[in-house]
């Protein structure tokens, strides 16, 4: 017999392996090798870029204090409340709030303030070379910033896991979610970090001691007792959507790079890129267009392209001195990764009945999607040997001819036996 | 002198087929003349959606053929889909593509994507009531609106070959009666229909044949006044033929 309160440990460790077949899948890949590379060139870009000397006028700018305070804040964003509420579970957990509120709930606080400590340390590690370069650096100083930003994360969890049940306890400003999003998870986090890094390193131990006090006081609040348990409704229309989401951000980050069966799409409208829509397609086939509508309302793979395009742009121009046979393997990385994304595009199409009843031949579909990787492969390549200039005409020279090549071997060997 | 075809409408012969390591359709032949509205009917399992996936080239038979108006679907797969309209049991839609993108990407691929039939288009509907969403995404629309989309699809194109899996399923009784109009409809400009249905009584008004399958056999064809005879019944009270079967099948194990 199964029970409710060992339900959300059961999901657990089986999530746990998943991640762990997902981590094998992904480690054993040849892209493997990628990751060090992209992994070195970041440390290496990041280095650089503290120690420069030509970076030694901007460390002494006052506003390096907003970008510590930003980076915190992007940081607290990280790291969701780990549910594993299935869409099953409205129907079959349907008279169990009680326990869920009680006992399963209490897990997934522990487990989602585990994960989001992770994130909130990796972030403050980052961030601690910027402290010393801009001279704020003091074991206090950033010994309180860690216990406020993991203090604060866990009031976060609790708060959005107060939010999952029909009455919460926070009623303020109900209705506006976006003003109480940004309040809580950007002005009042934003203020007591301003205040920890303004203050004289010797007086934090103040704000430590007051903030002990309050956070204490939150948490008392929140906490679910027998009697508020036995009052708690929960809220599927926000748990599910939460849930699902959370998991789709996790199978979209093993996306990223290697292949996940049966992900579940969203869409965005985007009415406002119509117009390229309408451009790119006049003189194109059907399936052209398809494909590039596909491209363009996906929620997953577009600014997943985006933000491969980003990162490596912001990696080739941070390797300051770096070789050029290094510069150049990163941005045909990048180029490879790009096309690697889009593939699913093609056979998430392939898939779709609607696809297969077309009376359109295999090749002229595979031919139109060839024709769209080739324009972001020359997008791609005109971004990156742009950046490429800023190390020198040589450098730019080497990427272009680099990344054309890997180009004509992804279009002609690579996306073809893909999509076979 | 004018050369006749006798090959014309949808032809099926001795299929066998099914799914991997599973062979449902076991040597069935049975044909959909021009302008003839056929129904498959049996009880769930007897194969009446592998046949259709076996016709809409989903599936591949392990052996017979499938022709249509003389194109053969193993030979011209392309040829062939190009003269069938489906209209599926659960509506299926591209979550990227508003209604109108779906119409003009299915007009396009049939390569008659034009005035005449974007009128077309928009008669049926403004039939299903469906003129003032053109704009809007699947996501929007409710089951029955999401079929009534996959109606407006097939029937715009005015194939020679309409495949209709269960017609009436999610649709309230307005459309029902809209799309049994457009079925005659299709018949009378000649075009061949071929549906699935276990709505037997409403369906032999309008029907010309029955298929009855069983087990992945063709246990029967004929007129709805013809099997209602074969089984001591009248068309009115067609629908217990489902019962007499099971009870035959329950007495044969």
């Amino acid at each position: 017999m199964m029970k409710i309160n060992d339900l959300f440990m059961q999901r657990f460790v089986r999530a746990q392996n998943i991640n762990i077949k997902y981590l094998k899948l992904l480690f054993n890949d040849h892209f493997v090798v990628f990751l060090l590379i992209a992994f070195g060139a970041s440390i290496l870009g990041y280095q650089q870029l503290i120690s420069s000397p030509q970076f030694t006028l901007i460390w002494q700018s006052s506003w390096w204090q907003l970008f510590d305070v930003l980076w915190l804040i992007i940081g607290l964003q990280m790291g969701t409340l780990v549910t594993y509420f299935k869409p099953a579970d409205r129907l079959y957990l349907l008279s169990n709030d009680y326990l869920i509120a009680k006992s399963y709930m209490k897990r997934s606080i522990g487990v989602s303030a585990v994960f989001a400590s992770v994130w909130q340390i990796t972030f403050m590690i980052l961030l601690v070379p910027v402290l010393w370069q801009t001279h704020v650096f003091s074991f206090w100083r950033v010994g309180t910033l860690l216990l406020f930003t993991l203090s604060y994360k866990l009031l976060l969890l609790l708060l959005l896991r107060d939010s999952l049940f029909l009455k919460s306890c926070v009623n303020i400003l109900k209705g506006h979610n976006r003003i109480k999003y940004v309040l809580f998870n950007g002005i009042v986090p934003g203020t007591i970090m301003t205040l920890i890094l303004q203050l004289p390193s010797d007086f934090t131990w103040i704000i430590a001691c007051l903030w002990v006090i309050v956070a204490y006081a939150c948490g008392f609040f929140f906490y679910i007792n027998d009697k508020k348990a036995g009052q708690l409704a929960l809220d599927w229309s926000k748990i599910l959507p939460q849930a699902i989401g959370h998991e789709q951000h996790v199978l979209h980050f093993y996306a990223t790079f290697a292949e996940v069966p049966n992900q579940q799409r969203t869409i965005k409208r985007r009415q406002y890129l119509d117009f390229v829509i309408r451009k790119l397609t006049k003189h194109h086939p059907v399936m052209y267009r398809l494909y590039l509508i596909r491209l363009i309302r996906d929620t997953e793979v577009l600014p997943l392209l985006v933000r491969l395009e980003l990162v490596g742009a912001v990696v080739m121009y941070a390797l300051m001195g770096a070789p050029i046979w290094l510069i150049a393997t990163i941005a045909a990385m990048t180029m490879y990764l790009i096309i690697f994304q889009m593939i699913p595009i093609y056979s998430n199409t392939k898939q779709k009945l609607w696809t297969q009843l077309l009376p359109i031949d295999e090749k002229a579909k595979q031919k139109s999607f060839q024709q769209l990787a080739k324009q972001v492969m020359f997008m791609t390549t005109i971004l990156l040997a742009m950046v490429s200039l800023s190390h020198g005409w040589l450098t730019a020279i080497v990427v272009t001819i680099v990344m054309c090549t890997i180009g004509i071997f992804l279009n002609k060997l690579y996306i073809p036996k893909k999509i076979k | 002198m004018p050369v006749i075809i006798d090959c014309m409408g949808l032809k099926i012969k001795k299929i066998s087929g099914g799914y991997v390591g599973n062979s449902v359709l076991k040597n069935i032949s049975f044909e959909v003349d021009d302008g003839e509205i056929v129904a498959l009917i049996g009880l769930n399992g007897a194969g009446k959606s592998t046949t259709i996936n076996h016709i809409i080239g989903e599936l591949h038979p392990q052996q017979g053929t499938i022709m249509l108006n003389d194109v053969y679907l193993s030979q011209a797969p392309t040829a062939f889909k190009s003269q069938i309209a489906y209209i599926p049991e659960q509506p299926i839609l591209y979550d990227e593509l508003t209604l109108e993108e779906h119409l003009h990407l299915m007009l396009s691929a049939h390569m008659i994507d034009n005035s005449v039939t974007w009128s077309r288009a928009f008669e049926l509907l403004k039939l299903f009531r469906l003129e003032d969403k053109l704009h809007w995404l699947p996501i929007h629309f409710s089951k029955g609106m999401r079929q009534k989309v996959m109606l407006v699809a097939a029937f715009m194109l005015d194939a020679p070959l309409l495949i209709v899996d269960e017609p009436f399923l999610g649709l309230d009784t307005l459309a029902q009666k809209d799309v049994v109009h457009l079925i005659r409809e299709q018949a009378e400009k000649g075009n061949s229909v071929l549906m699935t249905t276990h709505l037997l009584a409403s369906a032999a008004k309008f029907v010309d044949k029955f298929v009855v399958l069983h087990e992945g056999t063709v246990q029967f064809i004929g007129t709805p006044l013809a099997l209602a005879n074969a089984h001591g019944l009248t068309l009115n009270n067609l629908d217990d033929f489902f019962d007499l079967m099971h009870e035959n099948t329950n007495d044969e194990n």
